[in-house]
């Protein structure tokens, strides 16, 4: 039960493990063995936020000090917003409608920013790559990818 | 990968001196033997496992591996926070290892800052009009970054898909699947499910005559196309189109093409459980240009 109290409190948990040990050189007291049955959502909780004082502030603190430290999580990069595009009309048969369909082409092309994977100097394949590095005397940066499902194609960016 | 670190400037430029080739397969019993053997190195180079099944290698002008990293430290971009700017500056990091490693000048190869290179036409005769259509798929609204570097998709044209598409004395009905092998390209990359190809594809165009334009004559490709995804749910969706034909004055043979698509693909993600909308956007136009 004493375990279960430590792995299921994890934030209290984690304060009494940074406690110093007390006096009988243990984490837990002997004279609390005896209140496993006693056991009040408080206890197994520990405090509720309103109750932590600044104390148990400073015993966090030290814990970080100690090498007890909480997990930092690796968050994900803020979304890149881009403005989505309006879905198509029906355009009219005539020269308006060409223009306005050629616009919307003109609008749909990529930047060459974004397209600046294709302003590398690529190669067929490794064995054109081989052949032109030697000639050239350049050195090859070569790209091995596998996918057990999908479309593979690296290049064309259906992968 | 193609749009986060291989698109990050510094990367793109860290890469300038280099000769870039890739590969991709299922697995390594479709590798050849060349690619096997650059696989191999890393056992001999002591690289140690690399967690990803995405590899980058240096090899020098004797095509000898230099070194090999992944572009993650962990097993996806995950282990980088799916953070561009970190991917990006990871790579790089390694490839100025390799550099300097090559004693390389900094910028030798940059006369080649501008140009492009895209999927080559593979077609019998590429020279004459609509051999084929250059296809440029943006997507958007999508938490991976690898949405971000367009897909380009280059599909060669027949002699039957011309005759379809050759100048209306009126307004006449396509039927899309006379165009499946260029309209199929409309869907985003990265689905990583089954074969992720389009598998059904169906819809009506009209092709209707819209005028004179000095020697030209134009006319109007336009309408819905339902598509069925390959995944794990068979998702439908629907692209319209919209394209734009060049006739000369003296012939029904169509010169030259440019259009749009737009639809929205509902991922299903079963995970979350929730659907993530795909904007598909697409802008194609014929080869030659």
């Amino acid at each position: 039960m004493r375990l279960s109290a430590v792995v299921c409190c994890f934030c209290s948990g984690l304060l009494m493990a940074a406690e110093p040990p007390n006096d009988h050189g243990t984490l837990f007291d002997p004279s609390n063995e005896n209140r496993v049955s006693e056991f009040s959502p408080p206890e197994l909780f520990g405090p509720s936020s309103k109750q932590r004082s600044s104390q148990t502030f400073r015993r966090l603190t030290r814990s970080r000090r100690s090498g007890v430290r909480p997990r930092k999580p690796v968050r994900r990069s803020p979304r890149i917003s881009r403005p989505v595009p309006a879905p198509l009309d029906i355009y009219s048969a005539d020269q308006q409608g060409v223009k306005q369909i050629l616009a919307e082409f003109q609008t749909a092309l990529p930047t060459t920013g974004a397209l600046s994977f294709y302003s590398l100097d690529w190669a067929e394949d490794l064995a054109d790559a081989k052949r032109r590095a030697f000639s050239e005397r350049r050195p090859i940066f070569f790209i091995m990818v596998t996918n057990y499902s999908g479309p593979a194609d690296f290049f064309s960016g259906h992968c | 990968m193609r749009g986060s670190s291989l698109s990050c400037p510094a990367v793109v430029n860290a890469l300038r001196p280099y000769i870039v080739a890739a590969w991709n397969g299922r697995n390594f019993h479709e590798m050849p033997a060349d690619v096997e053997e650059v696989r191999r190195s890393v056992h001999r180079l002591r690289l140690g496992p690399l967690p990803s099944n995405v590899t980058m290698f240096v090899l020098n002008s004797n095509g000898e591996t230099v070194t090999g990293f992944s572009p993650f430290p962990g097993k996806g971009p995950g282990s980088l926070g799916h953070s561009q700017k970190r991917m990006g500056e990871h790579v790089r990091s390694h490839i100025a290892e390799a550099s300097s490693k090559l004693q390389l000048p900094k910028r030798s190869g940059a006369n080649r800052d501008r140009q492009l290179t895209y999927p080559k036409l593979h077609a019998a005769d590429k020279l004459r009009p609509l051999a084929g259509v250059r296809f440029f798929l943006t997507s958007v609204d999508s938490i991976m970054n690898s949405f971000l570097a367009p897909v380009v998709e280059v599909v060669s044209l027949d002699d039957r898909q011309r005759d379809v598409l050759s100048f209306p004395a009126e307004s006449t009905m396509v039927d899309a699947r006379n165009l499946k092998n260029w309209l199929e390209q409309f869907y985003p990359p990265a689905m990583m499910t089954r074969s992720g190809y389009v598998t059904k594809l169906t819809g009506s165009l009209t092709l209707q005559p819209a005028g004179l334009h000095n020697t030209n004559r134009h006319a109007v490709l336009q309408g819905d196309i339902n598509l069925v995804m390959d995944d794990a749910l068979s998702t439908h969706y629907v692209g319209r189109l919209a394209a734009v034909l060049t006739y000369a004055n003296d012939s029904s043979e169509p010169i030259s093409m440019k259009g749009v698509m737009r639809g929205i693909f509902p991922k299903r993600d079963l995970r979350a459980g929730r659907t993530r909308l795909i904007s598909l956007s697409a802008a194609f136009h014929s080869l030659p240009e």
